[in-house]
């Protein structure tokens, strides 16, 4: 299954079973590549995520960083509750929105990106 | 008292999740599961990880997790053979964008007890819940009778 979709204004990227330390660096090059080639709005799907780490946390808050410097903006969505738990005790949740639906993410971008 | 071990090595694909879905099934077995449980099992992760990246940069080697539980805590010992590391206490919570510190951080929130102990050779991570804390619904209702009881 294709981890990415494109809609008219951002694309979707469905991150895999794990965001650890053992993928992090090859992910994150994906999403840059991404955010440089094709849209700098982004929503992460986290849906599938069975385990990410803090590697995995930093790999992300590294390309919201990239996204935002270049005009865009990147949502997290729909985090497992134990994924939600280290998103909130990292505080990552501070600096990125996460949210529960893909029109509340559409809805976030939108709005972030427009502001 | 119920323990098991598992054996990996540090060079192996994806070694810290699978780490971490052996730990799911041990602790499964021994009558604990819930939130608390998966915070655990996170926390050997990130301590898989500091083995992985840390003792074992320059060479690989064997990485060893046990778990034991008994009435009164889960105890999980991640150990290996590499470079000594000094422990990494943490009083806040660091920057994501920090090379180290951020698996030290969760494992101080998320256990009770955390300690490093070195001997034969080995450097290990203890990481330890106790039962009497607050566990969670999930957990008391899935305990099995050694380990419930306990309010």
């Amino acid at each position: 299954m294709n981890p990415i979709t494109y809609e008219r204004d951002h694309a979707v990227f469905r991150l895999p079973a794990q965001v650890t330390l053992a993928n992090a660096q090859s992910l994150r090059s994906e999403i840059l590549n991404i955010i440089s080639q094709l849209t700098t709005r982004l929503i992460l799907d986290l849906s599938d995520v069975e385990f990410a780490d803090s590697s995995g946390l930093s790999m992300m808050l590294v390309c919201i960083t990239c996204a935002r410097r270049q005009g865009g903006d990147i949502v997290l969505l729909n985090p497992r509750p134990r994924v939600q738990a280290l998103v909130e005790l990292t505080r990552l949740n501070e600096v990125v929105a996460v949210m529960r639906d893909l029109p509340q993410a559409v809805e976030s971008l939108s709005a972030s990106v427009a502001a | 008292m119920k323990d098991e071990q598992l054996v990996l090595y540090s060079a192996q694909p994806n070694v810290a999740v699978e780490a971490a879905r052996w730990l799911e099934r041990a602790c499964e077995r021994m009558g604990y599961a819930g939130p608390r449980m998966e915070k655990l099992t996170l926390c050997t992760l990130e301590a898989v990880n500091n083995s992985i990246e840390h003792a074992y940069r320059f060479t690989p080697g064997n990485i060893q997790i046990s778990v034991n539980s008994d009435a009164d805590a889960i105890t999980v010992t991640v150990s290996d053979y590499g470079r000594r590391l000094p422990a990494q206490p943490t009083t806040h919570c660091p920057s994501l964008l920090d090379a180290r510190g951020r698996g030290s951080w969760i494992m101080q929130q998320w256990c009770d007890n955390v300690y490093h102990k070195f001997f034969d050779g080995m450097q290990h991570v203890v990481l330890q819940q106790r039962l009497h804390a607050e566990a969670d619904q999930d957990t008391l209702k899935q305990a099995s009778p050694q380990l419930g009881e306990h309010s």
